[in-house]
This record gives structure tokens, C-alpha cells and sequence, in this order.
């Protein structure tokens, strides 16, 4: 599959902030592309060097092989779904869908028949005369994103546009969005801080950290296989057991934690003396039964913090030996769940092949952040 | 039924009137002699129209007469004096809205250096008063171009403070845009010129109508910077003055009528019409908070 | 300002900027500079001399304003006028203000406030006009004190201060008003109601509360009513006509004399003047112009 939208080192300092350091990213066509981290972490700034507000500083960002850099955002084949949608709020839905095309010199009877296709596919025919003050959050984000599929872009840039809605709606959103993309073909690059939007919706999710790619991958790669602290602990829950190095074999690791020696994948191969964190997420540690066969698992004992239940799982929170925040143990409603108090002591166990050893959070970066 | 009843606090004497009462009629009273303050004057020049008397007084009234009307229709040199505050009210509006919107982008969407000294050159007119404006635009025309006093010397001299006047409206306007309604149509296509046509126009189309309605008035009761650059042409507020000074009949009067009455008038349907447009928006806003309800009830 | 150029283009930025310099250089600062240049400057009759060796820099005109009796006297009277017609002004605007103020949730202000503005769209001089109409020796005022029975001879309204500073008060009264109105509107009532409640008096709770939050209307007020009352033409001219004469008559004078440059002179001490009253207002209230312009 050709690469259709390519970032090649591109950097953007602002007077003596670099907001973006050196971002590699490369996506085929037709894929749906997001880029997650918290705010300030650069995303923006590049969603608006691929549309064209704000050149990079240095580097490149190509299109179909071709350089844009020079290129002005009303040249460019992307089209942009504003934060707050950006509707123009004195004209109809239709003159909003067929804008794009009246500032191309496209003729009206022309321009009615795409407008009239556009919403259709976002299911609202017959709107057209409506204004935009007219609609609901839900109508407005659909025709925002008519508007911008209208000129037929190649690549579709897409900022957060679903963070101004309820959660019911963003939920709904997530798959019509999706399906919008399956159906028309076009790239999706997305924006978000929500790595729930980011994981459900994407073909691959690029997690951002101070101007810099902490990883690319699927969202199952995201998530089962982080390849930074950062990743690990930003998307979704982790427990985090902070100790050091002292054995690496074979892919694994053994790590001197508080809790004794643990054992963990080690996929960045990390060497016996240096200071390294253990991930294990909180649903694949279970309660070790007193005296029951461990095999090879770890076991941490620890007493309980407190217990909190939430409907399909429940949460038992543990003392973390040396760290504020406690170890979570995640356990799926299935109508055994067992009883605990506050203060007692359990066992808990976890295979080392669910934990991974990482660098601490804001140690040497470089690893992964190509793709 | 409430079976608790509460115990009044024992009235005290009752004085012939509270002090609220006091304060309620002072007020009401006070509000009374402002506003006759206000609008005797004008009340009493606009009757004065009708007495059939030469000197335009009320009292002794000599009858009812619409004569006053037909002899200012008649007047030839005021329709003249007219007709040129017009052409020169048309051409402030020509000037100053497109400067005032310059100044006002520049001064909201620009950043350059020195731009608050020059925000001030450009804001000082407001403050000069108009017979210093009128003096200096003739000094520098007259001495720099050896353009002398004459119409178009006004229309130079009111649009350098209407102009002002303009920016502002422009500014309290243009601080309250939504630039990424210019990014989405950039981002769509449009060219800079397409933008500013399709979206920042319609934008500002309501401030653009007030800036220059009130440039157009601004410009019809201009005395001051008018009397030093009009050379020999004569406006209607000059034409008026003229008349006032040589001691006038009631048909000054009968123009005065007709100038208050067009004022009140097209201030009365000002405000009708953006009544009505508030109406309208608050309208639209319960349209879509039904379709938000819709939408909810269909998930 | 390259953010600019792609907003609106090389040719839109251009054009704004040729704009904005055309309207300060040309309109604005060109004028004045000149004036203040032509003030400093005698005057020449004879167009040949102008820029000769008899064209110099000297303060001669301005010694007219201070030296000269009558330029003297009137320049002090207008400034006297002036401040009386500010003071009283700010005497009835201020009730005026606290009461639609207060009186923004009766729904009557919508009906005041029009009633207020109808006035002041109407052209200025046809506003003198109803006042000399009014204040003339046979005028409203006068028949009707006479057919009262108070004087037996009619007043001389017109053609004196009194008559001027009358017209002035109901020509500007409206720029003391509206400064005043929108800042004492910003004061939290709860502020006065708690005042009230905890027991202070009607003249405190003004004295504590809504007058140090007024401060900044009460001086732009000030300021803008003294300006244009100092700067007044129309007004002078006809209610005062020769015998009233206001400050800005006497520029106009030696304009119609074909002196410019003591003209300049008189208009720049009136622009000086105006500023000192600025300067005077800021000290007196303690208020930045940053508080003023808002």
C-alpha cells in the first residue's frame, strides 16, 4: 500500500519552546490514524502543520510524495473538523456542506447534488434550509464533517471534535465515525486526549508525549505491549513497581522491587543494575489463594486499602511498598468475587508474562519512536 | 392550613409617610423634571411650527397654520444645503468604514511594533474638539496641497475622528470572532479574498450597517469641523446655523419637526427590529434544544 | 505578521496598512503637527515671506493668551464655565445613574434609556435652537414668568454665560450620564443591600460603596463633559452670540482673519488645557486612563 501522508523529522519551535521534536510518522491510505497525549503534548501543532495554519521548522511533510511545505491551507487536499466544528453560523446547513465547492467555482445545480449526497450519508436529509443555531450537538458535528468529506479531501484532520459532546453522544459518535471512515476511504488523522476514542475508533494510535512519539502501533499493541513508562501508565490502568535490574535472560528479566524479586518480559532488554519500572496491568493480577501453587507467577502479599465495588468488576486496592499510589487488582463481576477487609493481608500473583520491565518515565527517549 | 401563626413585631406609630414612600415620590418626581428637562425644549420648538405668527414663538398664539411646511419645502437654498450634506454624509461612510475596519483589523489582528502609540494617533480625534480637527485639516491641506476650504476638505476632516468612531464599533465586534471560522474556510478552499467575502463580511454586515449609520449622522450634524474646511459650500447644519443667527421664521421650525420626527422614527425602528432579531435567536436556541432532546430520546 | 498575510493575504495586509497609515499620518498626525508647528510661528501676511528668514520659531502668539486682557479673561471665564457646567452635570447625572440602575429590573429602564437617547439623535443645533426658543427674551420661559406674576421684566437669558452654560448642561449631560451608568451598573447590588442591611445610611452606603466603585465613570464623565463644554462652538454661538464669547470664538475669529498661526496657537492652549484637566481628573479620583477608557 503507497504511504499516503508521510511526517519526516518534522520539529516546530515557537521563540525557544519546542512544542514538536523530530516526529516520524508514515500512513497508508484509507487508514484511520490517531495521535494521543495529554494536552500539550505537541498534537495539535501537528495537526496543524499537516493542514497548513503553521510550517514546520524544520523537516518535511509530504502528501502522495509530494513536499506541502509552502503549500497554504486553502491549497492543501486536507480538510480540517474544527475543536468547536467552526460551523458558519449565518449560513444554512446546505451553504456550510457546500462551501468548499462554491469557493472552488463549482456551479449551484452541481453543488446541490453533492450537498444533497453529503447528507444523506450523514443521515440528514432534508436539512438543509435548517441553520446551524437550528441543530442539536450531535446534527452539528455530522454536518461539520459533511463539510469538510464536501471537497473530497485525501486526508481528513479531525481535533478532539467530539470533546464538546455528552458521553452518551461521544459513544455514539465513536462508531459512526468509524463507519463513516470504513465507508468513504478517506485517511483519518484524529486528535484526542481520550485514549477510550483513541483505542476504539483507530487502525493505529501514535501516544505522544512532550513533543515526542512515545510509540506507534494498533491499539492492541497500545495496550498489551507498551514500549515506555509513559505509554504504559497513560494508557489505561497500570501498576507500576519501581525497582532495579538484576538479571535479564532469554526476553525476561528479574527485578528487585520492595515486594522482593519479581519477574517480567523484558522486550527493551534492559541490563542487571539499571533502575527500571515493572507494569502489570490491574486485570491480569488475581488473588492468590493462602498456601495454593504459584508455579512460576510473581507473589506480592500486602494489606488491603480498601475494596471498591462498580458494577462488572470490582477493584481491591493494595498497599504499594514505597509508592503513594496503591496496586489495583481488578476482578470481573462473575458472581464469585471473594470478600475482603480493609487492613487484611493478601497474597496476590501475576504471570511475568502479563508484567513488562520499562525505563522509568523520562529516561533516555529515542526507542520507539519510529514507526 | 397553616397552624403556626408568627407574631408581627409591634408596629410602630405609622407616620404619615414611610420613608419609603418619601424616597418613592422624590424619585418619581425628580425622574419627572429630567425628562420634562429633556424634551420641553424640543416639544415646544416643534409646536412653535404651527402658530401662524412670522417670529417662531407660541405665545400669543395666532392659530393653527401648516404654512411653515410648504414655505421650508419651498426653500430652494436649503434643499441645495441638503443635498450637499448628503453627497458629503455618503462620502464619509465611502471613507470611514473601510479606514475604521482597516484600524480595527489592524489593531485586533495584527501585531506590530509601536502599535499602541499609533492605536492612540488613531483614537485621539474622539477627544479633539471639532473645531481643532476642522482647523488642522485645513492648515495641512491648504499649506502641504494648496487644497483650500471646500466639501471635500470635510469629508477629509469628519472621517479622521467618524473613522474613529467606526474602529471602535469594528473592534467590539471583531474581539468577539471566531477565527477559526476563517481557518475552516482557508482549510475548505477560499482564498484570503474569498474569506473576507464569504465569512468576514457577513460577519461584520451588522456592525458595517451601524458604523455607517452612524457615520452618516455623525457627518449630517457635523457644525464644528465642517465650519473650517466647508470654504463656500453650505450644509444643512450650516445652512440651519445661518438661520438661527439671522433670526428665522417658523420654518426653521417646520425643518426641526421634520428632523425630529425622522430621528425618533428610525430610532424607534432600530430598536423594534433588534428586538425582533433577539426574538429570533432565542427562537432558534429552543429549535435546537429540541433536537437535542429528540436525538436523546431516539438513542 | 506573517500569520496576517496568510490570513488575509499580501495584498489584504497591504491594503490595511495602507490604510491605517493614510487615516494617522495624513488625517491625524500630519494635521496636527503642522497646527502645533504653525502655533510656534508668527504670522506672516505676505505669502512670500512664509519659510523666509522671518519665518522662525517663537512663543509671541502665545503670549496673546496670557498677555492680552480680553483673550485672558475669556480663556479663564470658559474654563470656569466649563467646570460648572461639569459639576452640575455630575450633580444630576448621579442620582440619574444610581436610579436606572436601580431601577434595571422594573423594566422601565428599557423605556428611560430610549427616553433618554431620543434627545441626543436629535442634531445639536437644532437642540440650541429649542433653547434659545425657550431662554429668548420673549421666549417660553419668559412669557410664562410674566403671565405667572414672578417678574414684571423679562430676563436676559440669551446673549449671556448663564443662558450658554444652560445650553451646555442639556447638550452634554448625556456623556456624564452614560460613563456613570455603565460603571455603577458593574456594582454587585448585594453590595448596597448588604450595606443597608447592616444599618448604614442612604448617604453612607453612596459615601462607602458606590462612589469609590464609580470613581472611573465619575472622572471619564468629568473629563469628556469639560472637554466638550471647553471646546464648544455651536452652543456659545448661539445662546451667547457676541456678548457670551466662549474661548473657541476666539479661534475662529483669527481664522476668519486669515491668521492661522495665532488660531494654532488658541486651539493648541485649548488641547493643552483639555489635557491638564485630564491629568487634574486622574489625580483628583486616583484612576489610571487605563480605568477611564474602559
Amino acid at each position: 500500500m503507497a504511504n499516503d501522508l508521510e511526517l519526516v523529522d518534522v520539529v516546530k519551535k515557537f521563540g525557544a519552546f519546542t512544542a514538536v521534536h523530530g516526529v516520524n510518522v508514515a500512513m497508508p491510505q484509507g487508514e484511520f490514524f490517531s495521535f494521543l497525549g495529554p494536552s500539550g503534548c505537541g498534537k495539535t501543532t501537528i495537526l496543524r502543520m499537516i493542514s497548513g495554519f503553521i510550517d514546520p521548522s524544520a523537516g518535511a511533510i509530504r502528501l502522495a510524495g509530494r513536499d506541502l511545505n509552502g503549500i497554504g491551507p486553502n491549497k492543501r487536499p486536507t480538510a480540517l473538523i474544527f475543536q468547536n466544528l467552526a460551523l458558519f453560523p449565518l449560513m444554512s446547513v446546505a451553504d456550510n456542506i457546500g462551501y468548499g465547492l462554491m469557493v472552488r467555482g463549482v456551479a449551484a445545480s452541481e453543488r446541490r447534488k453533492v450537498v444533497d449526497r453529503m447528507l444523506e450519508l450523514i443521515a440528514l436529509k432534508g436539512y438543509g434550509d435548517k441553520r446551524i443555531d437550528e441543530l442539536s450537538g450531535g446534527q452539528k458535528q455530522r454536518v461539520a464533517i459533511a463539510r469538510a468529506l464536501a471537497v473530497e479531501p485525501k486526508v481528513l484532520l479531525l481535533d478532539e471534535p467530539l470533546s464538546a459532546l455528552d458521553l452518551k453522544l461521544r459513544q455514539h459518535m465513536r462508531h459512526e465515525l468509524r463507519a463513516l471512515q470504513r465507508r468513504t476511504g478517506v485517511t483519518f488523522i484524529y486528535i484526542t486526549h481520550d485514549q477510550g476514542e483513541a483505542l476504539a475508533m483507530s487502525d493505529r494510535v501514535a501516544v505522544m508525549s512532550q513533543g515526542r512519539i512515545e510509540q506507534i502501533g494498533t491499539s492492541t499493541e497500545i495496550y498489551n505491549n507498551p514500549q515506555t513508562a509513559f505509554v504504559a501508565a497513560f494508557v489505561g490502568e497500570n501498576n507500576a513497581l519501581a525497582g532495579k535490574v538484576t538479571a535479564a535472560d532469554y526476553g525476561y528479566g528479574a527485578i528487585e522491587t520492595a515486594f522482593g524479586k519479581l519477574r517480567a518480559a523484558n522486550p527493551r532488554g534492559m541490563k542487571p543494575g539499571e533502575a527500571s519500572v515493572l507494569f502489570v496491568r490491574p486485570e491480569r493480577v488475581r488473588l492468590a489463594e493462602a498456601k495454593a501453587e504459584t508455579g512460576s507467577d510473581n507473589v506480592i502479599e500486602s494489606p488491603v486499602l480498601d475494596g471498591v465495588f462498580e458494577g462488572p468488576v470490582a477493584n481491591i486496592l493494595l498497599e504499594n511498598l514505597g509508592s503513594e499510589r496503591p496496586i489495583t487488582v481488578t476482578l470481573a463481576n462473575d458472581g464469585a468475587t471473594p470478600r475482603v477487609s480493609r487492613g487484611e493481608r493478601r497474597r496476590v500473583r501475576f504471570s511475568p508474562d502479563d508484567a513488562i520491565l520499562l525505563p522509568p518515565a523520562g529516561a533516555a527517549h529515542g526507542a520507539g519512536g519510529h514507526a | 392550613m397553616s397552624a403556626t401563626t408568627i407574631a408581627a413585631p409591634a408596629a410602630p406609630a405609622k407616620p404619615w409617610l414611610t420613608s419609603d414612600q418619601v424616597l418613592q415620590i422624590s424619585v418619581a418626581l425628580f425622574l419627572t423634571l429630567f425628562f420634562l428637562y429633556l424634551f420641553l425644549p424640543l416639544i415646544y420648538m416643534m409646536l412653535v411650527t404651527f402658530n401662524d405668527s412670522r417670529i417662531p414663538t407660541l405665545t400669543p398664539w395666532r392659530g393653527f397654520t401648516l404654512r411653515w411646511f410648504v414655505s421650508m419645502w419651498e426653500d430652494q437654498r436649503m434643499w441645495q444645503a441638503v443635498w450637499k450634506s448628503v453627497v458629503i454624509g455618503v462620502a464619509v461612510i465611502v471613507l470611514a468604514v473601510p479606514l475604521g475596519l482597516a484600524g480595527a483589523v489592524f489593531m485586533t489582528r495584527m501585531r506590530v511594533p509601536g502599535q499602541s502609540l499609533i492605536y492612540a494617533v488613531m483614537i485621539s480625534p474622539i477627544l479633539m474638539p471639532g473645531i481643532m480637527i476642522g482647523l488642522s485639516t485645513l492648515i495641512f491641506w491648504d499649506r502641504q496641497f494648496g487644497i483650500g476650504g471646500r466639501w471635500q476638505l470635510s469629508v477629509l476632516g469628519q472621517t479622521s475622528f467618524i473613522a474613529a468612531y467606526c474602529m471602535l464599533i469594528f473592534m467590539a465586534r471583531l474581539t468577539r470572532f471566531d477565527q477559526t471560522l476563517e481557518e475552516a474556510a482557508l482549510d475548505l478552499g477560499a482564498t484570503p479574498a474569498q474569506v473576507f467575502r464569504t465569512i468576514m463580511v457577513p460577519y461584520m454586515r451588522p456592525a458595517i450597517l451601524s458604523a455607517a449609520t452612524l457615520a452618516f449622522l455623525q457627518s449630517l450634524e457635523n457644525f464644528n469641523t465642517t465650519l473650517f474646511t466647508i470654504g463656500n459650500d453650505i450644509t444643512l447644519t450650516m445652512y440651519i446655523a445661518g438661520k438661527i443667527r439671522s433670526g428665522t421664521t417658523p420654518a426653521l421650525n417646520a425643518l426641526a419637526f421634520v428632523m425630529v420626527v425622522f430621528t425618533v422614527i428610525a430610532g424607534i425602528v432600530y430598536e423594534v427590529l433588534r428586538r425582533r432579531e433577539v426574538r429570533a435567536a432565542a427562537a432558534r436556541a429552543r429549535a435546537a434544544q429540541e433536537a437535542e432532546l429528540a436525538v436523546g430520546a431516539a438513542d | 505578521m506573517s500569520e496576517a498575510i496568510r490570513r488575509f493575504g499580501a495584498g489584504g495586509v497591504a491594503a490595511i496598512l495602507a490604510g491605517v497609515a493614510f487615516w494617522a499620518i495624513m488625517l491625524i498626525a500630519g494635521p496636527m503637527l503642522l497646527m502645533v508647528d504653525l502655533a510656534f510661528r508668527p504670522y506672516l501676511p505676505n505669502p512670500a515671506d512664509v519659510g523666509g528668514p522671518l519665518d522662525v520659531h517663537t512663543v509671541s502668539n502665545f503670549a496673546k493668551v496670557f498677555l492680552d486682557d480680553l483673550n485672558w479673561r475669556v480663556f479663564v471665564k470658559t474654563i470656569y464655565a466649563s467646570i460648572t457646567v461639569t459639576i452640575i452635570s455630575l450633580l444630576i447625572g448621579y442620582p440619574l445613574s444610581y436610579i436606572l440602575v436601580r431601577s434595571t429590573k422594573s423594566g422601565w429602564v428599557g423605556i428611560l434609556m430610549i427616553g433618554l437617547l431620543i434627545p441626543f439623535w436629535v442634531n445639536e443645533i437644532l437642540r440650541t435652537f429649542a433653547w434659545q426658543l425657550l431662554l429668548a427674551r420673549y421666549g417660553f420661559i419668559n412669557t410664562t414668568l410674566t403671565a405667572m406674576g414672578l417678574i414684571d421684566e423679562p430676563i436676559q437669558f440669551t446673549n449671556t454665560d448663564f443662558g450658554v452654560q444652560v445650553g451646555l448642561i442639556y447638550a452634554y449631560i448625556l456623556f456624564m450620564i452614560f460613563p456613570l451608568y455603565s460603571t455603577m451598573e458593574s456594582l454587585d447590588p448585594n453590595q448596597v443591600d448588604a450595606a443597608r442591611d447592616l444599618g448604614a445610611p442612604f448617604w453612607r452606603i453612596h459615601w462607602d460603596i458606590v462612589i469609590p466603585h464609580t470613581k472611573p465613570g465619575i472622572a471619564s464623565g468629568c473629563i469628556v463633559t469639560f472637554m466638550l463644554a471647553a471646546g464648544s462652538y455651536v452652543v456659545p454661538e448661539l445662546l451667547g452670540g457676541t456678548r457670551a464669547i466662549w474661548f473657541t470664538k476666539l479661534i475662529y475669529l483669527q481664522f476668519e482673519a486669515i491668521n492661522w498661526n495665532l488660531a494654532s496657537a488658541y486651539g493648541f492652549t485649548l488641547v493643552v488645557l483639555c489635557l491638564l484637566f485630564i491629568l487634574l481628573m486622574m489625580a483628583v479620583f486616583r484612576v489610571s486612563l487605563k480605568d477611564i477608557a474602559r
